[in-house]
């Protein structure tokens, strides 16, 4: 069973929904996608834990055997090699490593090199129990789709039941993070920010042809009718609402998970029993 | 002069923040907003358009298209696209087009000519007044999924250059991606928005060791910084020892929730946030600005 947590705008309770379901569920693996930004570590007050470094491919030459055609300049899309004086040079921050410029160069003049693009780090135990996986883009890099890819896969080859937690926005990482998965919950808060993103969520849920649900946070913040119709209008339900309270704001700062109150457990428990019942219909199949 | 408007962690108050301070300026000077959050724009909200009079795609880019009939399922292309956009579905190879970069892997790779290139739109940069006097908004959006946002946000750079103005305000996407990289690189003035929680301040020192790779100059604002006192002051030494420039802080205050769903500015609302900002205000005009 693979669950992603996602929901456009950023800080609408991505990872507090994330962190808190993990605890509940206890034999789930909660995997931090938000490479540029992850924070669900922090939100538990964890270790990171073990680094497994991640490189992607890094065109090298071999001067002797390169000819100056310039075939690996022409096809490369992120202009990161040039040549001056028919010697051929790479910008190592342009490259994405798609090795575009390795297939096409016909005289193995093309050796591959690596270039670091950040970590994923696990820590197998958590003190409540599951195991936490931390996708963390190097500061600097801009592509932080090569590593989620990574991580997602990591994630995917070590664990059964897994929860992803998406960064914010509705780009490509989103789209990547949420691929596949049996069931999505997206995270948003009664306002006009809320709506509009949401309805970019849900254009790539619907793409994706999956099972979705909305849970509304701060739900006593702003205009509940303007969740309410971008859900009618793409027919999904309202799961559940996270009203904004002192409580709930307390066990964010004090990094204590709301659902070890007993207020949180039993809101959170509508949530768990959805997920139970998809999951059984899923192995049941 | 350029003023980015970054944060890091997602949600903190940046679009707040920008509306009010392209409104606060607009009363002044001639000033140009842009919309750096590429995936998720909601500048238009806050600073709504009166009309826009241009939409500009972005050209230049192209998707995969896969010829069934030359295909014979090799695969070379699926085990090789670096983004894993080509899914074999029902004995058939589909791109997955909102993904698909373009990078050319699969038609260099492939033998039997299947793989040819199509020009795709990601997103469009859209130019026009808002209902304000002397506020102009370029606002950078891409298509749900899409890659390369950054692209889309030096596009929106590049035409905001050709208005005359004096001050532009771009509101920056969270994270710290090629988009947000876009958005900083080249600005005279980066304003880092805040607030006490440890995510908040975690991704704020990611983004500051980007900020100090381009050698910008920066300053910083706490946002509801009453919800934890102590961790706003360690916050403000923390990046005062960057040697960023302490603007001031912003109360949290349901009053600038209201001010979203009226689809105003907060500073337009009188608040307890109006307040603070206007002493933010002043700092930025005697300190940044210099005017």
């Amino acid at each position: 069973m693979k669950i992603g947590i996602t929901g456009g705008k950023g800080g609408t309770g991505k990872s507090f929904v994330s962190t808190n379901l993990a605890i509940l569920l206890k034999n789930f693996a909660l995997v931090d996608l938000d490479v540029e930004a992850p924070n669900d570590y922090i939100l538990l007050n964890e270790d990171l834990g073990e680094k497994i470094e991640e490189y992607t491919f890094l065109p090298k030459f071999d001067l002797e055997k390169c000819t100056s055609c310039k075939a690996c300049q022409k096809v490369c899309q992120d202009g990161a090699i040039y040549f001056k004086k028919e010697k051929p040079y790479v910008f190592k921050e342009l490259c994405s490593g798609c090795k575009a410029c390795l297939f096409v160069c016909k005289f193995n003049a093309i050796l591959e090199d690596k270039k670091y693009i950040g970590d994923i780090y696990i820590n197998k135990k958590i003190k409540y129990g599951f195991p936490l996986v931390t996708g963390k883009l190097k500061e600097g890099e801009e592509k932080g789709f090569k590593l989620l890819l990574k991580t997602k896969k990591y994630a995917l080859n070590h664990f059964k039941n897994i929860i992803f937690d998406t960064g914010a926005g509705a780009g490509n990482l989103v789209f990547k993070a949420l691929e596949d998965l049996d069931l999505v919950f997206a995270v948003t808060e009664p306002t006009p920010f809320g709506k509009r993103d949401l309805k970019r969520i849900l254009d790539i849920t619907k793409y994706l042809n999956l099972k979705t649900y909305v849970i509304l946070n701060k739900s006593n913040l702003g205009n509940k009718n303007l969740i309410k119709e971008v859900c009618k209008k793409y027919n999904v339900e309202i799961i559940l609402e996270i009203p904004y309270s002192k409580e709930i704001l307390e066990s964010y700062i004090n990094q204590k998970p709301y659902v070890l109150n007993p207020s949180g457990k039993k809101l959170f428990e509508k949530l768990i029993n959805l997920i139970l019942e998809v999951k059984n219909a899923n192995s049941s199949r | 002069m350029q003023i980015a408007v970054a944060s890091g962690k997602g949600g903190v108050g940046k679009s707040n923040f920008s509306a009010s301070l392209a409104y606060l300026l607009s009363q002044e000077k001639k000033v140009i907003a842009i919309d750096a959050d590429a995936d998720t724009p909601n500048l238009d909200i806050l600073l709504p358009y009166k009309e826009i009079y241009k939409k500009l795609p972005l050209l230049g880019e192209k998707v995969a298209k896969i010829d069934m009939s030359k295909c014979t399922l090799c695969l070379k292309c699926l085990k090789n696209c670096p983004y894993e956009a080509i899914k074999l579905e029902n004995g058939k190879l589909k791109v997955i087009e909102p993904i698909c970069e373009g990078c050319l892997v699969g038609k260099i790779l492939c033998e039997t000519d299947a793989i040819s290139f199509v020009p795709t739109i990601p997103g469009y940069v859209y130019i026009g007044d808002t209902i304000y006097k002397n506020l102009r908004l370029i606002k950078a959006e891409s298509l749900p999924g899409r890659p390369n946002t950054g692209k889309l946000v030096a596009y929106a750079k590049q035409i905001a250059k050709e208005f005359q103005k004096d001050v532009t305000i771009l509101d920056s996407a969270a994270g710290i991606g090629c988009s947000v990289i876009a958005s900083i690189s080249g600005v005279n003035f980066v304003i880092l928005i805040l607030e006490p929680t440890l995510t908040s301040f975690e991704d704020g020192k990611r983004l500051l060791k980007i900020i100090k790779n381009f050698k910008l100059s920066f300053g910083f604002v706490i946002n509801k910084y009453d919800l934890n006192k102590p961790l706003s002051e360690k916050i403000k030494n923390f990046f005062e020892e960057e040697k960023g420039t302490f603007l001031g802080v912003l109360p949290y205050d349901e009053k600038v929730i209201e001010a979203d769903i009226l689809g105003k500015p907060p500073v337009l609302i009188e608040s307890e946030y109006k307040k603070y900002f206007m002493n933010i205000y002043k700092n930025i005009k005697d300190k940044v600005l210099k005017f």
